[in-house]
């Protein structure tokens, strides 16, 4: 019996479809940052793709996904272009993570907070997608992300570790995790975790030749609070708030003492120094809470809610300034 | 962004003290299996059984148990029981169901109208959409708590009249603590169950 069952596991494995070959491709520039553009208030409000790109209604249902834990279906708009809407609590924390990624040179998917839309044609839904459903039909709000993305073209099975990747020791590296940090995004999977990873490579033709982008995709499990399986939650500016004095336990002291807490902490607290924050805070120092308000409303805050996470944010950026000095 | 200044002053805005009814969003799995852990093995548990189990042991109610260390313990024994069967039909109704028992502080002006939403919350429940229902969750789970908890009652406290008066009971706790959440200041509220 024994022989058999690892012979099933061994086949099971080698089924699996081997990740693309530009994934291991020598020859292709490998890239986790470049220089942002100065976002503007439309690139805040409606995202980093801007106004004209986003979903257009009227949406027409195609499929919904069965399973996970996150209701999700896709559907397309009158413009042709397919999306994949997402509800739930990571809305804000997604819209609101590309737009803050992108506006420090970080890679992140266009996507766009969509607020009271109907969609047509929609039957068979799952319990877990139905539960969104008004009365009256409508939807009241949804992250909605462009399918097939030429410009940003994910790479299956294409993942990469905090610990092993071409920018170990790179400021680059060192900014992202304070982003992850500033974000209280605890939901650190890599590479370690197989396809769940959230460390995925996209392929870019943006510049005039292919580029493989390294990036950090999925930032549902943020702007709430971090730490253990029991305290952790996403999109809640109280809890998000309420960790905010412990950011950085002491900026000014000799050693950085994160107060960060995630599901692989040391992947993201190790290997930042005060030089990876010296480099960041140029560019964290450029976005003006104006911005970050607009930010977030844009994600689906309340005027409330946005004044309470950007109060925050400030706050941890002070605390980086202090250390930086 | 504010120039970099002295030590550690900040504290969180009047926006960051309270969640309101507008910081809803969908419960995921996750977050129903940690709320339910809460309520059945979460410190404010122990601490409202063993203070129900010495009150009515003061009381020497039922007075089987006799008003001593011994009748303590069966009496903090048959809280928590009750409490546990309570909480675990409420949370898998509501699971099923797609009910979301959260309390969200109303963010209303004046008392009146605070402590109706605080009452009214203790019968309704949130559904994934957004809308506020009448909870099934909210009634069955205090109805089977008190109704099966009669099985280890003593006879003095094992009738129909029993478990409803102790139905009626957990109803109370369940509006008293919406009422305590909605009026107590920001600090005290983890000490609620």
């Amino acid at each position: 019996m024994r022989p058999l069952l690892i012979c099933a596991v061994v086949a099971a494995a080698s089924a699996a479809p081997p990740p693309p070959a530009a994934c291991g491709d020598p020859h292709l520039p490998k890239l986790l940052w470049s220089e942002p553009r100065l976002m503007t208030n439309e690139d805040w409000s409606c995202g980093p793709a801007g106004c004209a790109a986003r979903p257009v209604p009227p949406f027409h249902f195609l499929k919904a996904e069965q399973g996970g834990s996150t209701p999700k279906m896709d559907v397309r708009d009158s413009k042709g272009r397919i999306w994949s809407v997402k509800f739930g609590g990571e809305v804000i924390p997604e819209c609101f993570g590309s737009r803050f990624l992108t506006a420090l040179g970080y890679f992140a998917e266009s996507t766009y907070c969509v607020s009271d839309f109907k969609v047509q044609g929609v039957t068979g839904l799952p319990v877990i997608v139905s539960h969104q459903q008004r009365p009256d039909g409508s939807f009241a709000r949804a992250r909605f992300e462009i399918r097939g993305d030429k410009t940003m073209q994910f790479l299956p099975h294409c993942n990469w570790a905090w610990k092993d990747n071409p920018f170990l020791g790179s400021h680059e590296l060192g900014g992202l995790k304070i982003v992850m940090m500033l974000l209280s995004n605890w939901d650190t999977k890599d590479a370690h975790y197989g396809d769940d990873s959230n460390n995925g490579v996209f392929l870019s033709n943006t510049s005039g030749h292919p580029e493989l982008l390294y990036s950090t995709f999925d930032w549902g499990a943020s702007l709430g609070a971090w730490g253990g399986m029991m305290h952790r939650d996403q999109s809640d500016c109280v809890s998000f708030a309420a960790d905010t004095p412990k950011f950085l336990e002491d900026p000014a002291g000799s050693e950085l003492d994160w107060g960060y807490s995630g599901k692989d902490t040391k992947d993201i607290t190790e290997g930042v120094d005060r030089d990876d924050i010296r480099w960041l805070l140029p560019y964290l120092e450029r976005i003006t809470p104006a911005q970050l308000e607009t930010g977030f409303i844009g994600s689906g805050a309340t005027p409330r809610q946005a004044r309470c996470w950007t109060s925050s944010l400030e706050e941890r950026i002070r605390q980086l300034q202090i250390a930086a000095h | 962004m504010l120039p970099a200044t002295g030590p550690q002053t900040w504290s969180p805005p009047a926006e960051c003290r309270e969640r309101l009814p507008e910081d809803y969003h969908p419960i995921t799995r996750t977050e129903r299996t940690h709320l339910y852990l809460d309520s059945v093995i979460g410190p404010q548990v122990f601490l409202f059984t063993a203070a129900s189990a010495g009150v009515s042991t003061a009381a020497n109610v039922p007075h089987e148990w006799e008003a001593n260390s011994r009748g303590f313990g069966y009496r903090a024994g048959s809280f928590y029981g009750q409490t546990l069967i309570a909480n675990t039909v409420q949370s898998g109704v509501a699971w099923a169901r797609g009910e979301d028992n959260r309390y969200f502080v109303s963010g209303e002006q004046g008392t009146w109208r605070r402590l109706k939403y605080a009452v009214s919350s203790a019968f309704l429940s949130r559904r994934d959409n957004g809308t506020r229902t009448f909870s099934i969750a909210a009634i069955a789970g205090p109805a089977a708590g008190a109704a099966i908890s009669r099985a280890w009652q003593p006879p003095s406290n094992s009738g129909v009249g029993d478990a409803a008066l102790s139905f009626g009971l957990a109803i109370a706790f369940s509006v008293g603590s919406n009422v305590a959440h909605e009026f107590m200041p920001g600090p005290l509220r983890k000490f609620l169950p």
